[in-house]
């Protein structure tokens, strides 16, 4: 099964163009410069934004398909996106933000809070529950906003930047669980990141843009030859 | 101490004389306006039937105005920040032209829109029988015309400052638009609704110009605030100042409550 972007993107004057396939099992970490696109193909991946032209295809089921106004709802696609920061909604305690998913498939709260219960004991929620998200340290609300993109059990996970803006010595440790968690987690796997070191420890591909356009598309291993 | 001194020393005393005559003009009046008011009669005409009628009628007319502001300013206001459309920059001047129109100028085109030979009046009161002008309905007709700006450009304002991530993050967990609204976007303006219901039922309660040209004049029913202080000027100066007092205190109060929240919390300044 595969993750098949062949698409044109066009916003005002730029323009993404990508032309890869994503296995299932694969880590694939997309970098490259501010600008470069990264989180344009990402809010795309996502269905946030439309494709120009071209296709989107995910496990033989198209998403996008620009030429026959094919496009599947991002409440309909199985994704599940953590952004830098966690962007945790913040008028919501830490349990309504992991359940948010839940909720809006009209599942009772009790029995929200139950299916979820698995996620809150495996990134040591419990205690944080009750909390509002400006209360948490970094750490903690990356953690929350992993659980939270989890819940609804998508088949593709994406990560935008999640190790931005945090301190070194939290760095290492969310590296850590973050590596844990892709491992720990079945379907597609996709990080946006700038920072080669993030890349390097956790991915199996590096896929590079530059403005709008593949540069580099290959294993760990070939890209540390590369260095 | 040693900075708060040099501080001082580098105060512009010309700027501080220019805005020291500013702040005069805005307190002159109402050291004018007390010293006159004959404060042994102000429980005696505060009471009066009249008096309280246009208290209640201002209260109630500018709460229903501001109600009716938001259930259809807020939809507005997402109209205008998140989606484009042809026409969206006329409709946005369009929205805000009656904060600078004279408001006498919007009373005499809703008295010939919806009056009783108006476009809209006339098959309002053949069809339905229904005629607006010199109702209650009138009253908050002119109210909603001066006030819902206020709403809209405030709300507005703040959906265009939200990260649109986060609404983002809620359709990829399955939220309807709808729903994304309700939980994610509504909650998270929620400060900005409150500084423009506010901002929408002051400009309401003071509405003056709107309201005599397409409502009318009529006590108990159309005479709001505003109405009756005007009317009481000619007839009896002392209830005019008593009600203008009333009207201040109101004012005043608005203001009290959105200092924290629309006027900034930040009281950071040269230390003097």
């Amino acid at each position: 099964m595969t993750l098949d972007s062949r698409f044109t993107l066009t916003r005002g004057s730029f323009e993404l163009n990508v032309d890869f396939s994503f296995n299932e099992g694969e880590v694939v970490a997309i970098m490259g410069p501010n600008g470069s696109g990264k989180s344009t193909f990402l809010h795309a991946i996502a269905g946030l934004l439309p494709a120009t032209s071209g296709t989107l295809v995910l496990d033989g089921e198209k998403l996008d398909d620009a030429s026959t106004d094919i496009f599947v709802d991002p409440t309909q696609r199985t994704v599940g996106l953590v952004f830098q920061g966690g962007l945790l909604f913040e008028t919501m305690s830490v349990l309504d933000n992991i359940v948010f998913g839940l909720r809006a498939r009209k599942i009772k709260r009790t029995e929200a809070t139950d299916q979820a219960k698995p996620l809150i004991n495996q990134f040591g929620l419990t205690e944080l529950l009750q909390r509002q998200p400006r209360e948490l340290s970094g750490g903690q609300a990356q953690r929350v906003a992993i659980a939270r993109a989890l819940v609804t059990q998508p088949k593709v996970l994406l990560l935008d930047e999640p190790m931005s803006g945090l301190d070194t010595a939290t760095r290492q440790l969310i590296r850590e669980e973050f590596r844990e968690v892709l491992a720990g987690f079945a379907g597609y796997r996709i990080l946006v990141t700038h920072d080669l070191e993030d890349a390097l420890a956790m991915a199996d591909r590096i896929i590079e843009l530059d403005h709008g356009k593949v540069v580099w598309d290959g294993t760990i291993s070939e890209y540390r030859a590369k260095l | 101490m040693n900075r708060s001194r040099r501080h001082r020393q580098r105060l512009p005393w010309q700027i501080v004389l220019i805005a020291a005559v500013a702040a005069a003009f805005f307190l002159a009046p109402f050291v004018g306006l007390m010293w006159r008011t004959p404060w042994s009669k102000f429980t005696d005409i505060v009471t009066r039937r009249e008096i309280r009628d246009a208290l209640w009628l201002s209260i109630e007319t500018s709460l229903i105005t501001s109600v009716i502001c938001c259930i259809f300013g807020v939809p507005l206001a997402w109209l205008l920040a998140r989606v484009e459309f042809p026409g969206r920059r006329f409709i946005r001047a369009l929205t805000t032209l009656s904060m600078v129109l004279p408001p006498v100028v919007g009373g005499i085109a809703l008295l010939f829109t919806f009056g009783r030979r108006g476009l809209i009046g006339q098959y309002l009161d053949q069809w339905f029988g229904i005629r607006l002008p010199f109702t209650m309905t009138a009253v908050v007709m002119a109210q909603c015309f001066v006030a819902m700006p206020f709403l809209v450009l405030t709300v507005e304002a703040a959906l265009r400052q939200l990260d649109l991530r986060y609404e983002g993050v809620a359709r990829t967990l399955g939220g309807s638009r709808w729903y994304v609204f309700r939980r994610v976007t509504l909650p998270s303006i929620r400060p900005s609704l409150f500084a423009g219901f506010v901002l929408a039922w002051a400009r309401a309660l003071g509405e003056f110009g709107a309201t005599i040209t397409f409502a009318g004049n009529l006590p108990g029913t159309t005479q709001t605030m505003p109405l009756a202080t005007y009317a009481a000027l000619d007839s009896n100066p002392e209830s005019a100042l008593i009600l203008s007092l009333v009207m201040i205190a109101i004012a005043f109060t608005i203001l009290i409550v959105l200092r924290d929240r629309w006027l900034g919390r930040s009281d950071q300044g040269l230390p003097l």
